[in-house]
């Protein structure tokens, strides 16, 4: 058995030991959750908005959701129609163009989201869509350009997808006008509204480069956005 | 009595000399207290050296709330079972020289003949009760410091003290009458 001395000695000698064991092993957590730590905020900023829906910012995105108001058989029929030949539907029977807007308008289920979505897409769960869109005049003349404004308190910060289409009211019925494309949201931003936060798309329509805009013409403006078509009316001057 | 608290608040203070004092009143039953599970002198020793550096290093962990005494058996209880659940059946090389500290310490610890043979009946009894009589007869601790050394409940220990001391009164016959 040690001496008291001895014993006394050997506490302060485990001491030390204890002391720099302890500063080695916080040391080493350290040195393992600094690479960790890095990796999640990499993972989080770089990876995770990858994964998101992309928005309407997204030129190829854009390309292939603008036309998608066709329905899909007159979609194939035009397009084999129009290999060889200017494309013109205006010159279709009106019975195509009714027939058209009412598949695409009166049926919004024939592109819901879900038949849009590739299948086995990880898109998360959205809130029911909350959306109001507008333009800012009723009135316009052909070398204006139409402001959107869209609004959503549903999906904030998601983005969507959106189709638009125009149609000119020709007696009773609207004739629809083909190769009509919208340009990229110019600003997507998020705002709070009364406490709730609101997200806001604005884009532009700029009428110039429609040649075969009738004046004094009243036109249909439907935006089909995320399976639901909304509609704004304005007088081209 | 404050079992050694008021040493060391003394010794947070930066009195050096009141560890010191510490550790010539607690060292002996420390070790013979762990000696008590691990069958082990040096390992006892040991052990009781792994509590002082405790605490020594860690001096914030002591919180006051029970005597310095009955911390520093806690401490002893939870190194020795340790040591105990992971110890490896080795080679006694070390036999003698073991026979030779037991002596020693229990001349220090036991000092009269009294002591001595409710030690050697304590043998015979199992861990729990072994554990009990020692922090009740050598070490003096009251039911309740008992009860926190051994995680137990205050009936707890008074059951087991009460079997313990019955045990005793058979292995040690008539005699142990007069020394429980």
């Amino acid at each position: 058995m040690r001496t008291h001395e001895e014993f006394v000695n050997e506490v302060y000698i485990r001491k030390e030991k204890y002391i720099k064991q302890k500063r080695n092993r916080r040391k080493n957590i350290i040195t393992a959750a600094v690479p960790f730590a890095v990796l999640v905020v990499l993972y989080s900023v770089m990876v995770l908005p990858a994964m998101m829906p992309a928005g309407d910012d997204d030129p190829n995105y854009e390309e292939t959701t603008t036309h998608t108001g066709y329905s899909d058989s007159a979609e194939i029929t035009q397009s084999e129609e129009n290999k060889n030949t200017t494309p013109s539907v205006t010159k279709q029977p009106s019975n195509y163009t009714t027939k058209i807007y009412h598949e695409t308008v009166t049926q919004p289920s024939l592109h819901t989201q879900s038949q849009t979505q590739a299948p086995g897409s990880t898109k998360p769960p959205q809130k029911k869509p909350d959306i109001t869109v507008s333009i800012d005049k009723a009135e316009y003349s052909a070398d204006e350009k139409i402001l959107v404004t869209i609004t959503d308190t549903a999906n904030v910060g998601f983005g969507y997808s959106k189709t638009a289409q125009l149609f000119i009211a020709t007696g009773d019925s609207w004739e629809f006008i083909p190769n009509f494309a919208t340009k990229p949201a110019v600003a997507y931003r998020v705002v709070a509204v009364e406490g709730k936060e609101k997200a806001v798309a604005e884009f532009e329509i700029d009428l110039s480069e429609y040649e075969n805009l009738k004046a004094d013409s009243e036109y249909k403006l439907v935006f089909r956005i995320e399976g639901e078509d909304y509609k704004a009316y304005f007088t081209l001057k | 009595m404050d079992n050694g608290a008021s040493s060391y608040r003394r010794f947070l203070d930066g009195d050096e000399t009141a560890f010191d004092l510490i550790v010539r009143e607690y060292r002996l039953p420390l070790v013979f207290f762990a000696d008590r599970y691990v069958g082990d002198i040096a390992t006892a020793e040991d052990i009781a050296i792994d509590v002082f550096m405790y605490l020594l290093a860690e001096p914030k962990k002591y919180n006051f709330k029970v005597s310095l005494k009955t911390y520093l058996f806690m401490l002893g209880r939870s190194r020795a079972i340790d040591y105990v659940r992971r110890r490896k059946k080795l080679t006694d090389l070390d036999s003698l020289k073991e026979t030779a500290d037991r002596n020693r310490l229990e001349d220090e610890i036991l000092a009269d003949e009294r002591k001595r043979a409710v030690n050697e009946a304590l043998k015979k009894l199992n861990d729990d009760m072994r554990i009990a009589i020692h922090l009740f007869y050598f070490e003096q601790l009251s039911y309740e410091e008992i009860a926190k050394v051994m995680k137990k409940s205050k009936k707890q220990v008074d059951n087991l003290l009460y079997r313990a001391k019955k045990e005793l009164r058979t292995i040690l016959g008539k005699e142990g009458e007069q020394l429980l």
